[in-house]
């Protein structure tokens, strides 16, 4: 993988993903098999939505969780 | 057709059960458009003496003119009822009611008819028609008028045909959507649907020329390639206006020859701008041959489908500058279509907060809606940013966005300095047509590629323009219906109307107490505003909409107490608590009245007389402490300091009391929900309690034994 | 309400189990493929968070969740605005993810149950546990530890367990371990058709009624009729204007009974038994209030009806002295002295003159009463017509009667053997019957299927079954 950009349209697909399904809870093997891509491409992915705080880890490695970040909605902000 | 007439019909039914009185509807020929609902005997004795449909014709000859319901003598001292109902410009419908007489007028009636009546039939029939006061009389005249009213505006909204169906809107914004329809299709299928004569696209040409690209007409018959300058004809006009403009009776209009040299010959022409970054880039147009096409079908749909072609022209444009960037248009596609199929705004935001995140890498990213008209405070949606960042960011934002009315709007993306950061921020405006609704700020830093990706960003950003305002503009028409219908109460039953009133406001007060979020609790409210009216009559008006579950649960609930072994089936604590507040405001605010209440739950009576209770208790406290702010701050002291409360959690109890819900707690001191629970349940367990009241109860006992020992 | 029990969301199984599944119970479901387990499950997660905002977890280990979304759709439940509401969750891991998780302390499991402070969890299936985890020790282990968690946090849960043809020891053990066993069974039913059942092993902490109870999948879920409920506990909610027939099943077909006005054709062959059918029919207009016009065939006489009555608790006697029933007689037969003034004898009548007393003396006399308020019934024996008059006449006059009884908001049961009326006429008389109910025999067993009806809904083909209570068939 050459940088984060390369594979912009499968990070596209990946956050789509999460975000269709925000209370989907899944592991890279999960993930790959729903949107049928390969877990090994889908790791570097999920990392680096998790920098970009899109989505959430919970635990490391092979039973890694990982799910929807829901962005920080505020109501009442003064205009 | 056959759906509004079956509709009129139902409306129709339920008003004449409820006034009592016979009721039928005709069109302006005196023709029975509905079936007659509700029995009258002296109205069945005409029919067999008299052509009433040219009676009515006679006498809608001599009112045609009438806008609102009259009282007319069919003979003498004999009345009826007719009301208009003006349903369009070019329709109108004719309410005829059965017949009332004057109070004490009836001997005289007779005395009238006996030399025409040797057969002495019409005696008895005259004795059936109900005598009225003139206050009742009145009195029916204010409710058919309303009832007229609620016809004509339930109507309003599914006249035109389709072509003013929001559903007609959603389905065109997915065709958009979707991979591989092209643009002629996208045209036809609108043609076919909205009933149009022709309808096409006209591109701006490397010259400042406009050239008719895509054209959908009669078979044979095609424009395409035409051109037309900035001012020049229907066409041009609206380039040069920037507006859209819709035009009647065309056929003598010597601009109308730019069709009629190719043998179209429209009665009515609309025309619209595609505006896309304040560039005029094409035009959008359509004709009707034998019909008008109606104001309101240019206002709302024409609108919306220039926006939408807009957005599919675009996306030929961002094909080429994609591939550069790795990105091809089936990920535009994609994102459009799951936009598409979201309910929620909410969501929509949510995703064009996290693609711009994704394309570009930077540090935040945030969305602000611009609020609702007069309202001060607005909804933003945020990654990277937090707190006060939210909230000059957001002021900036709106000062820049939202205030400029009257000066020229800004809709293309752009970059600015805000005044309270470091760093630049790219600023795309969501719009529909020149209306700002919100902006979308983008972190700039470390990001240089703009130029690739704002084509992108931007397309997307009109994309949700449109979702945005086809959902307020559908909630809107609903809460326009709720609300019309509860001021009609105040029409009817003004002392109703006072008591609904007052149990409105505690029902709300209760349920924001209970932790009830302003989603959750205004279909009881509204359920609690309308819950006088027919059911028929709502659910015609108010298809499936969530207050109906609630109102029907709550007429349920009123005779299951009159008739306690009717069944025992379970009710949604919602309706239990709109059953509990109506009872208690008709007992006159009796605490003691609730006990007898068999069909609601003991445990839901004994926490309503809690807050009841509590309530009372309030008003004295903030009588006892100088300033309610400090009388809480006592208050909250007032907890002996073997329970060790941390200050976060004071911050919580303290908002807990005032009757905050965790959501309004959770966003009052920038925590999560979850955060927030968590120090609920601390609280709880710390003072021992289960549940909010007994915390509140308990916090309120401890300064009243604080208040005795000081006194000591 | 009993706090210490959960219902199931099925009805019929809360009175199974007197009232639901003690709190707190680990339970299993098993069952074949196609038995209706997820559909179970998610009906008692759906039903716990609506009516009794009791927020729940589904966990698949097999299932996209997007497949589970569209198939609850078909029961009119929004999962998705669930999850919303923070009400319900789906989540899909592998088994050793889950336990991973569930062992970890603020790991996923904890975190979710808190998050919506669930009560009640369905696993989809426990069977796969014994693909993850290869010994039998070992697997027993993570279920026994699996179901103390759920105990721990007082988590209200349905394991869903595949059946295999093959009973394994392993599985004796987890039925063991658990605090209940609920089996579903399909079981081949004649030779085309199948019945489902359902039956309660085990269950600690709670009565239960035993046996095998049938159930349905309908269009708002399982719906389950517990073996020896009293048919009259099942009450229907009628609109007001339709007459239950006192068969719950055939009433939840025609959506409540058989509405004022309608013409209600059944189509039986010789062999079939249909009295029970037309005397549940019969009875449920009587006890509604309704009179009722009845044409005696040569198999029905006087005194068998008089039994047939008085097994649904009705004094036929008594009725017709009430000026309740009226009845018209083709053949000349004796009849008891307190029904003489009952019945219209036309047995000596010529068509001519027969239509002429249906016409003077019983429409108007039907239309009479309607006028007054009286609501009618008509029992048209079109067997006895046919033998009597003449297929000419039925076809010439059929349409005709049924359509006047009809405009007076009179129901008709049309009684005739469409195979001895001959097509063409039964083509006929089908085609002006508002509904259509078949029954037939067919090596052992008879069946009803009720091929049309005003609503539209048609009904496959249910077996029925004798049974020793009220109203003494039942439909399956």
């Amino acid at each position: 993988m050459n940088g984060p950009q390369a594979m912009l349209p499968l990070q596209l697909e990946c956050t789509l993903y999460f975000e269709n399904n925000p209370y989907a809870y899944e592991t890279v093997d999960g993930l790959s098999v729903r949107l049928g891509r390969k877990a090994e491409d889908l790791e570097k992915i999920l990392e680096h939505l998790v920098s970009l705080n899109i989505v959430e880890v919970i635990g490391k490695g092979a039973t890694a969780i990982y799910h929807y970040n829901q962005p920080e909605l505020v109501h009442g902000v003064e205009v | 057709m056959e759906k509004k007439e079956k509709n009129l019909q139902t409306l129709q039914d339920a008003f004449s059960n409820f006034l009592g009185i016979q009721i039928v509807i005709s069109n302006e020929q005196g023709e029975e458009v509905t079936r007659r609902s509700g029995d009258s005997r002296f109205v069945d004795f005409l029919l067999d003496q008299k052509d009433l449909v040219e009676e009515r014709k006679r006498i809608i000859g001599q009112f045609h003119n009438i806008s609102s319901p009259i009282i007319y003598d069919f003979q003498p001292g004999i009345k009826t009822f007719v009301a208009p109902i003006a349903v369009n410009t070019s329709q109108k419908y004719y309410l005829w009611t059965s017949f009332v007489i004057d109070e004490g007028t009836r001997k005289f009636i007779h005395q009238v008819f006996e030399q025409n009546d040797p057969s002495k039939d019409l005696k008895s029939v005259i004795d059936e028609v109900p005598e009225v006061t003139d206050e009742e009389k009145n009195q029916m005249l204010e409710r058919i008028g309303s009832l007229c009213q609620m016809i004509a505006k339930h109507f309003e909204a599914d006249t035109n045909d389709s072509i003013h169906s929001s559903s007609l809107i959603q389905e065109t914004l997915k065709d958009v959507a979707t991979k591989h329809l092209s643009m002629t299709t996208l045209l036809r299928r609108v043609k076919e649907k909205g009933k149009l004569g022709f309808i096409g696209v006209a591109e701006r040409t490397k010259t400042d020329y406009f050239s008719i690209q895509f054209f959908c007409g009669p078979d044979e018959v095609s424009i395409e390639n035409k051109k037309f300058s900035t001012g020049e004809g229907f066409l041009g006009e609206v380039v040069a206006l920037g507006k859209g403009k819709l035009w009647k009776d065309v056929s003598k209009d010597p601009r109308v020859a730019f069709f009629m040299a190719n043998g179209l010959k429209p009665v009515s022409i609309v025309a619209y701008p595609l505006i896309h970054d304040d560039h005029t880039i094409g035009v959008l147009f359509a004709g009707s041959f034998e019909r008008e096409i109606k104001q309101n079908e240019f206002q709302s749909f024409g609108e919306w489908l220039a926006q939408l072609v807009t957005i599919h022209l675009q996306k030929q444009h961002l094909e080429g500058k994609l591939n550069q960037y790795d990105l091809q248009i089936s990920t535009f596609n994609d994102i459009l279509q799951l936009m598409t199929t979201m309910k929620d705004v909410k969501r929509v935001l949510f995703v064009l907060v996290d693609i711009s995140i994704n394309l570009t890498n930077t540090p935040f990213s945030f969305v602000i809606l611009k609020p609702n008209h007069g309202k001060s405070q607005a909804t933003v949606i945020s990654r990277g940013l937090h707190g006060d960042e939210i909230q000059q960011m957001g002021s900036e934002l709106a000062q820049r966005y939202f205030h400029s009315d009257g000066q020229s709007k800004q809709l293309s993306p752009t970059l600015i300095k805000p005044s309270h950061r470091e760093d630049q921020a790219f600023i795309i405006p969501i719009h529909y047509q020149d209306e700002v609704l919100g902006c979308l700020a983008i972190g700039a830093e470390g990001f240089e590629k703009w130029d690739e990706i704002s084509h992108f960003l931007s397309n997307l950003a009109m994309a949700t323009g449109v979702i945005i305002s086809k959902n307020t503009e559908e909630a809107d028409k609903t809460d326009k219906v709720i609300q019309s219908l509860y001021l009609s109460i105040s029409q009817h039953q003004p002392v109703e109307f006072a008591s609904i009133q007052e149990e409105q406001q505690l029902l709300k007060d209760f349920l924001i107490w209970k932790g009830y979020s302003y989603n959750e609790l205004q279909p009881v409210i509204d359920a609690a505003k309308l819950k006088s009216i027919e059911e028929t009559i709502l659910h015609e008006v108010l298809t499936r909409h969530p207050t109906l579950g609630f109102i029907h649960e709550f007429k349920r609930l009123q005779s299951l107490e009159a008739n306690p072994e009717l069944d025992d089936a379970k009710f949604r604590e919602e309706s239990q608590f709109l059953y509990l507040v109506w009872s208690y405001i008709k007992s006159n605010r009796d605490v003691k009245k609730l006990d007898s209440i068999r069909a609601v739950q003991n445990q839901w009576k004994s926490e309503f007389k809690m807050y009841v209770s509590k309530q009372d208790a309030l008003e004295v406290t903030i009588e006892l402490s100088s300033s309610s702010q400090e009388g809480r701050k006592n208050l909250i002291d007032s907890i002996p300091k073997d329970i060790s409360i941390s200050k976060r959690e004071k911050e919580v109890l303290n908002l807990v009391i005032q009757g905050y819900s965790n959501k309004e707690i959770a966003s009052e001191l920038f925590i999560s929900d979850h955060t927030v629970k968590n120090h609920v349940t601390n609280i709880f367990h710390k003072l021992n309690v289960t549940d909010r009241a007994q915390a509140i109860a308990k916090v309120y006992q401890h300064s009243a034994t604080n208040r005795e020992t000081l006194v000591k | 309400m009993n706090n210490n029990v959960v219902n199931t969301g099925v009805n019929g199984l809360d009175r199974v189990l007197y009232g639901g599944i003690p709190r707190g119970n680990t339970v299993i479901v098993e069952g074949f493929p196609g038995t209706g387990k997820t559909l179970l499950g998610m009906q008692f997660l759906y039903q716990g968070a609506v009516q009794h905002d009791e927020p729940g977890i589904y966990i698949t280990f097999e299932e996209f969740p997007d497949q589970i979304y569209k198939d609850m759709k078909a029961f009119g439940w929004d999962i998705r605005k669930l999850e919303e509401e923070n009400k319900l969750r789906v989540i899909t891991l592998s088994p050793e993810v889950l336990m991973d998780q569930m062992m970890k302390p603020d790991g996923l499991f904890e975190h979710l149950i808190h998050e919506i402070g669930c009560k009640r969890i369905v696993v989809d299936s426990i069977s796969l546990f014994q693909y993850s985890y290869a010994s039998i020790e070992e697997q027993r282990k993570v279920i026994y530890s699996f179901r103390n968690t759920l105990r721990k946090y007082q988590l209200t849960s349905i394991l869903l367990k595949e059946m295999t043809s093959v009973e394994e020891e392993n599985v004796s053990f987890i039925n063991y371990l658990v605090d209940g066993v609920i089996t579903l069974t399909l079981k081949p039913y004649s030779k085309n058709y199948r019945k489902r059942t359902l039956e309660v092993t085990k269950m600690r902490g709670s009565r239960i009624q035993e046996g095998e109870h049938l159930y349905r999948i309908t269009d708002e879920g399982i719906y389950l009729i517990p073996a020896l409920s009293m048919v009259e506990d099942e009450v229907i909610t009628a609109p007001v204007d339709t007459v239950p027939t006192a068969i719950p099943a055939m009433d939840r077909i025609l959506g409540g009974g058989i509405h004022d006005g309608a013409t209600f054709t059944i189509d039986t062959n010789s062999k079939s038994n249909y009295r029970y059918i037309v005397t549940a029919i019969k009875s449920g207009r009587i006890k509604a209030g309704q009179k009722l016009l009845i044409f005696l065939s040569s198999l029905t006489t006087i005194s068998e009806l008089e039994s047939n009555f008085k097994k649904y608790d009705l004094d036929l006697a008594q009725i017709v002295k009430e000026g309740n029933i009226t009845f018209v007689e083709h053949y000349r037969r004796n009849v008891p002295k307190e029904y003489k003034d009952a019945i219209i004898n036309v047995s000596d009548l010529d068509n001519e003159q027969y239509r002429r007393v249906m016409n003077e003396q019983i429409f108007s006399m039907i239309e009479q009463g309607v006028a007054n308020g009286e609501k009618w019934f008509v029992y048209y024996d079109l067997n006895t017509i046919a033998s009597q008059r003449g297929s000419e006449f039925v076809k010439l006059y059929f349409g005709v009667e049924v359509a006047k009884i009809s405009s007076l908001g009179v129901s008709t049961l049309v009684f005739t053997n469409f195979k001895e009326l001959g097509e063409e006429t039964s083509g006929f008389v089908e085609r002006s019957s508002n509904g259509v109910i078949r029954t037939w025999v067919d090596g052992n067993y008879q069946f009803l299927q009720i091929t049309k009806t005003p609503n539209g809904t048609i009904s496959e083909p249910l077996l029925v079954e004798k049974i020793d209570e009220k109203p003494f068939i039942r439909l399956v």
